[in-house]
């Protein structure tokens, strides 16, 4: 079943009481930025109406890449103006998509918060690949890395509470195998099904689709580094659930990323250091957030 | 490593329970606890125990060599072998544990299923710490490493006892002579 079996996917999802969505904040600001043609008015208002996601696109266009050694600082209407829509996706993404994952992964045992902390650091390694090959765009690639494992979601649904280690003889094999036997389609597949819904561009649906098996021919720069950032992520320790390391990497693809040893050693320690970053981060903004709620 | 006999006492509660995340480690004397870390993939998890003192520690190193990453390294001991294992020893030995007393585990080190050997994480992960422990004169009591499957490891602090939960199955990798 692939992408473009929309009747069979239908059909194993649609027993489903609700499909996995994102926050209504995110999902307004995705379906609007990928519409092309979308409103700045209207995206000021989602963006304004949420103070972490505000203050994300303030930082991001007064940072040093994007303010040009201007001295003076960007408003939320002007840095929405010079970030483009798929920063704005991204930032939306990172900002939200914690609420939707973060109970994710039951079914492969992960323990609460481990799939959004893979998500993250996946997507951390994705960026920074897309950065050095300069052959994709590095915020395109944070978001197609960050929903890889969206499908999980609707995998922990569909299993009712069955867990994942229980779907395979014990034989080693890829674990997608394992998930098509047990549902008729695997996480990788139903993940694009869902960034489908949830409006996402193609590039993002395809890369979410092909993250455990980048397509051969033709080849595709944000698959290959959406596949060998999923690899580099569980080598950092992320992620790991029932399925383990039983989701081989393609030489092909680890070819064309250029990826070597002392390099990947050097990503995965940066992604989990990323993902502790924004952690620590968030823990100390809701400490302020609550400090501030009592002063008041 | 044999399974674990029916009547195993019942599972640990959160108090009681130190968990222990990638690029972390933990040390205590609480014979009341056991110390946890989740999902080992090519991460390898290392345990210490002194049977007399009852200090107990595990490790759960991420990569090998500090050097790919200094900085990281310096900020973060725990994420490699080479920096992380002096460090887990050292802790014990401040809470009373004695060198030649010690019970050294370790479990994980897994490989992505059908890598060709251009990267092998999970054994240079291995390699680095057999290479520590030969040069610091410290024998493995049991391991169990390698594969492709995901471990939890748990270490009681009541008797160091270790058990491995992997595929659905808890094992015990070692427990004190009965």
């Amino acid at each position: 079943m692939g992408t473009g079996g929309l009747t069979d996917m239908n059909k194993l999802l649609g027993g489903l009481e609700r499909l996995p969505a994102l926050p209504a904040t995110a999902a307004r600001a995705i379906s609007l930025l990928s519409q092309g043609n979308s409103s700045a008015a209207e995206i000021e208002r989602i963006f304004r109406a949420d103070e972490g996601l505000a203050a994300a696109t303030l930082r991001r266009a007064n940072s040093a890449s994007y303010a040009n050694g201007s001295k003076r600082s960007f408003g939320l209407k002007e840095s929405i103006a010079r970030l483009g829509n798929r920063v704005l996706m991204r930032l939306a993404l990172e900002q939200q998509a914690s609420n939707t994952m973060r109970d994710g992964g039951k079914s492969y045992g992960l323990e609460r918060g481990a799939l959004w902390r893979s998500s993250l650091g996946g997507a951390a390694v994705a960026e920074k690949l897309a950065q050095e090959s300069g052959q994709a765009d590095p915020d395109l690639c944070f978001s197609a890395a960050l929903l890889r494992d969206i499908g999980k979601l609707a995998v922990d649904t569909l299993s009712h509470g069955e867990r994942a280690v229980s779907w395979n003889s014990g034989a080693d094999r890829p674990f997608v195998d394992v998930e098509r036997d047990r549902f008729g389609a695997d996480h990788a597949q139903i993940g694009a099904f869902l960034a489908e819904k949830w409006s996402m561009p193609q590039e993002i649906v395809l890369a979410v689709r092909h993250h455990h098996q980048p397509p051969e021919s033709p080849t595709s720069w944000i698959c290959d580094i959406v596949h060998c950032a999923d690899c580099i992520a569980r080598w950092a320790g992320l992620g790991i659930g029932d399925d383990g390391m039983c989701h081989p990497l393609s030489p092909r693809a680890r070819d064309a990323v250029g990826i070597h040893r002392e390099r990947v050693e050097a990503l995965a320690a940066y992604a989990l250091e990323f993902v502790n970053t924004i952690e620590r981060d968030l823990q100390q903004g809701a400490h302020q957030h609550q400090q501030q709620r009592k002063s008041a | 490593m044999s399974t674990i006999p029916p009547g195993t006492p019942k599972p640990l509660t959160a108090d009681q329970r130190i968990v222990v995340g990638v690029a972390d480690l933990a040390v205590s004397k609480e014979p009341g606890k056991a110390i946890v870390t989740y999902a080992l993939g090519s991460c390898i998890g290392v345990t210490i125990f002194d049977p007399i003192t009852k200090v107990g520690g595990m490790l759960h190193f991420m990569l090998p060599e500090g050097k790919t990453s200094p900085e990281k390294a310096a900020a973060n001991p725990a994420m490699f072998a080479d920096a992380g294992v002096p460090l887990l020893f050292q802790k014990a030995y401040k809470l009373g544990a004695e060198r030649s007393r010690l019970i050294v585990c370790a479990a994980g080190g897994a490989e992505i299923l059908a890598e060709d050997g251009h990267f092998r994480i999970g054994a240079r992960n291995r390699t680095m710490l057999r290479k520590l422990f030969w040069q610091n004169n410290v024998l493995l009591s049991a391991d169990d490493t390698g594969g492709s499957h995901s471990r939890t490891m748990t270490l009681s602090l009541a008797n160091g006892a270790i058990s491995i939960r992997s595929q659905g199955k808890e094992t015990v990798l070692w427990a004190p002579a009965a």
